[in-house]
């Protein structure tokens, strides 16, 4: 009989490995902090959401909004639900699935690589209309506009652009990861 | 033991209480040993076993609300610790890594161990996930019925599965068995 016909051997072998339980508190310190930035994450984005509609409701209910409000106000229509979708729907999703067995686990997960890309695809998507939208504003506002609407429109296509670029940095790596997991789920023999 | 009704994935679990979920957690703590050794099994970096295992014990924190029967616990978090070192594995693709394994000074053994064990670890982590996942379980002392239990597949499924498992171990480490 071979040492590997032998599991208790190896069983020695593996459990021999020391790992020491001080740093089992560091981490657990760290995943404190983590699930504190995911609160605080979800505070700044109610905070922005909030923020949002008291700079828009009060001049639009006055009759006293300027060209900046108009501008701004498809804008933010897309952003507010954007933002709320983001917060309510796009956890982490591999969490409800995790406790799954194996098999399940790999099914689900395809359907939520899947549904998880073509939203990172909206994701883009979204940017880019704001930012077309931004440049025909400002199109707009140079041909048939005074100067302060001029203004407010290159300081919209200015965010835009810089929405649009965080956006695409921000989902490039996502897409990839998530693009490598498919990929990875696809082949299917799991070799690493 | 509490046994908490079935649940169907769409249908919110029911929660369990502060004190419960305290308890619990101070249990998954507990294991930490057992779950960095699983780490391993998965990835040689150790800042990467590190990043890896806090995504675990996040994981494991925020899916206590799903756990059913709080008897299994253990078998659950293995569950969840396997899925996320599997899906860790393919949304890297990753180089294979010649970073040696960290371990605490005292723990040194002797070094045809350390060799040996630095071989088991290289050899476990070329294994194909699906017997990777049952030769891991294995060598933390699961029987078969417990390791179908936590991958949820059929016991005969995980024979066949730690069979295959030891003799791709045997040929890639080079040992000549008795098969």
């Amino acid at each position: 009989m071979s040492e590997f016909d032998d599991i208790g051997h190896l069983k020695t072998l593996w459990q021999s490995q020391q790992m020491g339980q001080n740093h089992a508190e560091t981490l657990q310190r760290k995943v404190q902090r983590s699930r504190q930035r995911l609160v605080a994450l979800r505070l700044v984005e109610v905070a922005l959401t909030v923020l949002a509609v008291l700079v828009f409701i009060p001049p639009l209910i006055a009759g006293s909004a300027t060209p900046a409000h108009w501008l701004l106000l498809p804008y933010f229509a897309a952003f507010l639900p954007w933002v709320w979708w983001r917060t309510l729907r796009d956890v982490d999703e591999r969490v409800i699935i995790c406790g799954e067995s194996s098999d399940d686990y790999k099914r689900l997960r395809l359907q939520q690589i899947d549904v998880a890309l073509t939203r990172q695809g909206l994701y883009r998507r979204v940017a880019l209309a704001l930012l077309a939208y931004a440049c025909v504003a400002a199109a707009t506002a140079l041909v048939f506009l005074d100067a302060e609407w001029r203004r407010a429109s290159l300081a919209l296509i200015l965010w835009a652009a810089v929405w649009w670029l965080g956006t695409r940095i921000l989902t490039g790596s996502r897409r990839r990861q998530l693009q490598a997991e498919r990929d990875g789920l696809m082949r299917g023999n799991d070799i690493d | 033991m509490k046994q908490r009704a079935h649940t169907d994935r769409a249908v919110d679990p029911l929660p369990i209480d502060g004190d419960e979920r305290d308890r619990l957690w101070a249990a998954v703590i507990d294991d930490y040993a057992l779950l960095r050794r699983t780490v391993c099994g998965y990835e040689a970096d150790p800042a990467l076993q590190e990043d890896l295992l806090q995504e675990i014990l996040l994981a494991v924190w925020k899916s206590l609300d799903r756990l059913e029967d709080t008897s299994r616990l253990r078998a659950y978090v293995l569950r969840i610790a396997h899925n996320l070192g599997a899906s860790h594995i393919r949304s890297e693709r990753r180089r294979v890594s010649t970073v040696p394994l960290t371990r605490e000074p005292a723990a040194a053994s002797s070094d045809r161990t350390s060799a040996e064990l630095e071989s088991l670890l290289a050899a476990i982590r070329s294994l194909p996930l699906p017997l990777r996942q049952v030769l891991l379980l294995q060598l933390e002392g699961f029987n078969y019925d417990e390791i179908a239990q936590t991958l949820g597949i059929s016991g005969s499924n995980v024979g066949v599965r730690a069979h295959r498992a030891r003799q791709q171990l045997a040929e890639i480490l080079g040992v000549e068995g008795d098969r």
